[in-house]
């Protein structure tokens, strides 16, 4: 097995469910938010720069490691992905692994780990199982996974190791691909026996506080890299879950790869569990109600004033047609308004482009693609601005493209209307659509935290909009229906973080 | 004490054959509306930019003092003004100030090289008029452009000249404010300004006439030492001159103003203007030829090489549709610059051909035939924009509101980005080009139709700025120019020119 320049199977896909948006994620839908790419390709351009797969070539690279490139699809953030989708990657990925099989020395899968289709919750721990099936129990598997991953106790026994980010927002997707890949090297080369201790926790937490760098997050992740330290510990890893998707393995999860000390391995993740438990309040989110927000914004001095409107993260798997702001705003305007904010609407955007540069036009806006939380709204106003989509984004840095863009002025309140919805991670949507966002007294971000990294360099206050939509950070308030009970906050009065824990010491 | 406040500001190329008529002022592309403004106007338009205006109505809070807005009229700088333009506004203004009378004060906000049909010093008719209504007991208070081209007849027509000390300008506003302290004291008896100017036969190249740079700094670091070291002497303005206006009253002055003896003013005055004389070959500089500068490179450096097209420089009057520079970017395969072309034709072929579409445009160069030939460029429209932008930051003069009119951002064929407006709007503000979606900090060249203007803005991005020997009706070089009713001898056109403070 110690080959000296040993063959890695490169693979995976990368997916997050919203189960509160309506449709199904097809191939269509999917080939808009990113692409799939075969061979080579999962190293190059088009999926973005200084990813994890990037990560992964590079460290090859330097260690002598063959790579075998088998497929990668990038798709996003939306509803179920359809059946027929996943059967492809799965059938493609299973063929060249099946088709290696003989020269393989390990497996190195990036995957987000919040994938779901019509008929499969856990898309993760199934490749990995099947993978496992057909390379046998000695090749070691290697997985990347999202933050927002809900960890599954499939995936934990079908791994070597279950490498995740440690930063919200994101920004170590290509040191988690490095450390992966070496992690592989390792057990390749026999130095390390990776194994994989779990604790699943009953507990859930909308994203606004899985920021790595405020709050409660900051502690946890802290205490994840200090029991790191400890010898025989490889990795410790936080899957604080996509809390937006429907399934009965929701909750929070901490993933312990230890060289062969399962039950070192496991003491660290229930130490690691249980100090999580103890701050649940902490990731509760405080909410502003929307006329008190836009009140504090227009009394600020200074600005901007970032108000998220994180029911409808765009990045989240909202549809970013959440209008409520907007309708707030209008119903009471103010000469003085200085306002951009971003919603997506293809039809709205093609009335402008015919309309044309100057034209005064009345539209109906937002509300047509989440019709349970919004409702179309009238938005009477100028065009002042017709762009095109496409852009590129600084978190991650990536080229983008919404299909168009169009810019409507009701007297100072900017609208960003595009055709398919925009990342509102970093402003760079706003800058692409002539606004710099420095300039403007109240600035949206359909983001639920993410976005912190890029608009706090600039801004002078933040707020969480108490608004409802499928990113909804009171979960309580959204129609779960399949979740594992008992889960915190569903059951507020849960006194034991997983059965048998006991409850919290006094 | 009540002070009127206005003035007509306006500076003029007498080179340009674009008059700067009704039409100029029904839309001002630097004030982002109407180029004339009457009573409450003023303030909501000028009342919270960095122009003199703005100073004027700080002025108002001074204890004791209202200041009342009558009429102010700017507009872009462009050619001529036809007689019936400037009666009109002249008039409308008057007739304000007089039914708005009795006034303890005036307060001007005017440039210095403004040209009128049959009024070759416009600046010093409107004064004159003025002073008709308010009489001679009223003390008159005007500020303006720090390259206007400054005449006695201005000077004495009013009570107090002060000129912007600033190139590119920056202290218009506290300009403003100084001369409404200035004759509110004169109003209250405090001080009796005298003035005192000097006009040195010297026409200063745009080039030398940034203040940050030599000559201009040490001189008027010497005259701030002189104001300091002087008893009685208030105030000492260098006039840097206006090359591009072909009257008599072109070029450099210094004017001095003092309180009660004329002496102070006058000696004050000449000792600057001596030393400007001793130091005119340092107000006759060259730029760099274009096809030099089209092959600067931005290498591993902070920021963009700015190229400034002296020769279609929009603050002097210019069209801003010169291609010279475009022409030779072509020619050497230049990819990644961004430049800006006054072209309403092209904006029409864009604005039909819509977002995303392929177009074919021939652009540039058809407003005058002095700045070049038309560029034929093929490329993609990006980004189509009513034009309207606010300037945030320091900017030159001032200003706030622009209006480039419908704008198309057309990235090229050849990896680079047009910006083409509809209105002759001065590229002085990173902000036109934030509000196009673009970030001028990712170009190799930027392309900036000026000399001084643009600096506040590109000068903190640029990791070079580069005067560029254009040729046009803002060249350089004034002896390009062909000036008729100059001053004879003057230097530099005649290089042996004599002059000496004491031998006037």
């Amino acid at each position: 097995m110690t080959r000296s320049h040993p063959n890695v199977l490169v693979a995976g896909f990368s997916h997050e469910l919203n189960s509160f948006i309506p449709g199904v994620s097809t191939a269509e839908v999917l080939a808009v938010a990113g692409p799939t790419v075969v061979g080579a390709d999962l190293f190059g351009p088009s999926v973005g720069i200084d990813l994890e797969l990037h990560a992964v070539a590079a460290v090859a690279a330097e260690l002598g490691v063959t790579l075998l490139p088998s497929i990668y699809m990038w798709g996003g953030v939306g509803p179920v992905i359809e059946d027929s989708v996943y059967d492809r990657l799965r059938q493609r990925i299973l063929h060249d692994a099946q088709l290696e099989r003989e020269r393989l020395d390990g497996v190195l899968l990036c995957l987000h780990g919040a994938m779901a289709t019509q008929s499969v919750d856990d898309t993760e721990g199934d490749i990995l199982a099947a993978v496992r099936a057909i390379v046998g129990p000695d090749v070691p598997i290697v997985a990347t996974f999202d933050m927002h991953t809900h960890g599954t106790a499939r995936m934990a026994a079908s791994a070597d190791a279950l490498i995740g980010y440690r930063t919200c927002p994101h920004t170590d997707y290509f040191a988690t691909g490095a450390r992966a890949m070496r992690l592989l090297a390792r057990a390749m080369a026999g130095e390390v026996r990776p194994t994989v201790s779990m604790r699943k926790l009953r507990m859930t937490a909308s994203a606004e506080h899985h920021d790595t760098n405020h709050g409660p997050m900051v502690e946890v992740q802290a205490l994840a890299r200090e029991l790191e330290g400890t010898p025989g510990i490889l990795d410790v890893t936080v899957f604080a879950t996509q809390p937006w998707m429907d399934v009965p393995e929701l909750g929070w999860s901490v993933m312990v790869t230890t060289d062969g000390q399962a039950a070192l391995g496991q003491a660290t993740a229930d130490r690691l569990g249980r100090a999580i438990w103890a701050r649940r309040e902490a990731f509760r989110v405080p909410k502003v109600p929307l006329h008190a927000a836009i009140e504090r914004a227009r009394a600020s001095s200074g600005i901007p004033v970032v108000l998220s409107d994180s029911a409808d993260t765009t990045t989240g798997g909202g549809n970013g047609d959440g209008n409520l702001l907007l309708a707030a705003l209008l119903r009471d305007p103010r000469p003085d308004d200085s306002v951009a904010l971003a919603l997506t609407d293809a039809a709205a955007v093609d009335e402008c482009m015919a309309a044309g540069i100057g034209a005064e036009v009345t539209l109906q806006v937002g509300g047509s693609l989440t019709p349970d939380f919004f409702s179309p709204i009238t938005l009477t106003g100028r065009v002042i601005t017709l762009a095109d989509g496409h852009y590129d984004s600084e978190l991650p840095v990536k080229p983008r493209d919404v299909g168009g863009i169009a810019v409507v002025a009701h007297g100072g309140i900017q609208v960003v209307l595009t055709r398919e919805k925009a990342s509102q991670l970093d402003a760079s949507i706003y800058r692409r659509a002539g606004i710099w966002p420095e300039r403007v007294r109240i600035l949206q971000a359909k983001s639920a935290g993410g976005f912190r990294a890029a608009f706090d360099r600039f801004s002078a206050d933040t707020m969480y909009l108490d608004t409802p939509g499928p990113c909804d950070s009171d979960l309580t308030r959204l129609p779960f229906e399949r979740i594992d009970r008992p889960l915190w906050p569903f059951d507020a009065d849960l006194d034991e973080p997983w059965a048998g824990a006991g409850p919290d010491p006094a | 004490m009540r002070l009127a406040a206005m003035g007509i500001l306006h500076e003029t190329n007498t080179f340009s054959p674009n008059p700067t008529d009704d039409d100029a002022f029904e839309h001002s592309t630097i004030g982002g509306g109407p180029g004339v403004l009457l009573g409450e106007q003023v303030w909501d338009v000028y009342g919270h930019t960095g122009n003199t205006v703005a100073g004027f109505r700080d002025a108002a809070s001074l204890p004791g003092l209202e200041v009342v807005p009558i009429a102010f009229a700017s507009t872009h700088p462009g050619g001529t003004f036809p007689a019936a333009t400037f009666e009109r506004i002249a008039t409308g203004q008057l007739e304000r100030l007089a039914a708005a009378g009795p006034f303890d004060g005036v307060l001007l906000a005017q440039h210095g090289a403004m040209v009128v049909e049959g009024f070759p010093d416009a600046d010093a008719e409107f004064i004159r008029r003025v002073r008709g209504v308010v009489g001679s007991s009223v003390p008159i208070g005007n500020v303006m452009d720090t390259h206007g081209n400054v005449s006695p007849a201005q000077v004495h027509g009013a009570d107090l000249t002060l000129l912007w000390q600033t190139n590119p300008h920056v202290d218009c506003r506290d300009r403003g404010l100084a001369v409404a302290r200035l004759v509110a004291q004169a109003v209250r008896g405090e001080i009796q300004p005298v003035q005192a100017i000097v006009n040195p036969p010297l026409a200063a190249n745009i080039l030398a006439q940034n203040t940050a740079d030599e000559p201009m700094r040490g001189l008027l670091a010497q005259a701030r030492s002189l104001i300091e070291t002087t008893p009685g002497l208030l105030d000492i303005s260098i006039g840097e001159g206006f090359p591009y206006a072909d009257v008599p009253t072109m070029g450099m002055a210094v004017v001095a103003v003092a309180d009660g003896d004329p002496a102070i003013a006058q000696r004050a005055a000449e000792t600057i203007a001596g030393a400007i004389w001793e130091q005119r070959h340092a107000f006759d500089p060259r730029g760099v030829p274009v096809a030099e500068a089209v092959l600067l490179e931005r290498g591993d450096t902070h920021g963009p090489v700015v190229l400034l097209d002296v020769g279609d420089n929009m603050g002097a009057g210019t069209p801003g549709d010169s291609t010279f520079i475009l022409e030779g970017l072509l020619a050497a395969r230049r990819t990644g610059f961004l430049l800006t072309v006054h072209d309403p034709a092209a904006v029409v072929t864009c604005v039909a051909a819509g977002v995303s579409a392929q177009v074919t445009l021939s652009v540039g160069g058809k407003f005058d035939g002095l700045h070049g030939t038309p560029q034929i460029v093929t490329g993609r429209v990006r980004i189509l924009s009513d034009g309207h932008f606010q300037a945030y930051g320091i900017v030159h003069g001032g200003h706030k509101a622009f209006d480039g009119g419908i704008t198309a951002v057309v990235d090229t064929a050849g990896g680079s980005t047009l910006v083409l407006t509809s209105l002759p709007v001065m590229t002085m503000s990173l902000d036109q080009h934030y509000s196009l979606g673009i970030d001028p900090v990712r170009y190799d060249l930027v392309v900036a139709k000026g000399v001084m203007s643009p600096q506040p803005a590109y000068g903190p991005i640029a990791s070079r700025l580069v005067y560029v020997d254009t040729p046009g009706i803002s060249t350089a070089d004034p002896r390009r120019l062909g000036h008729q009713h100059r001053r004879r001898p003057m230097f530099p056109f005649e290089q042996d020119t004599q002059w000496s403070v004491t031998t006037r």
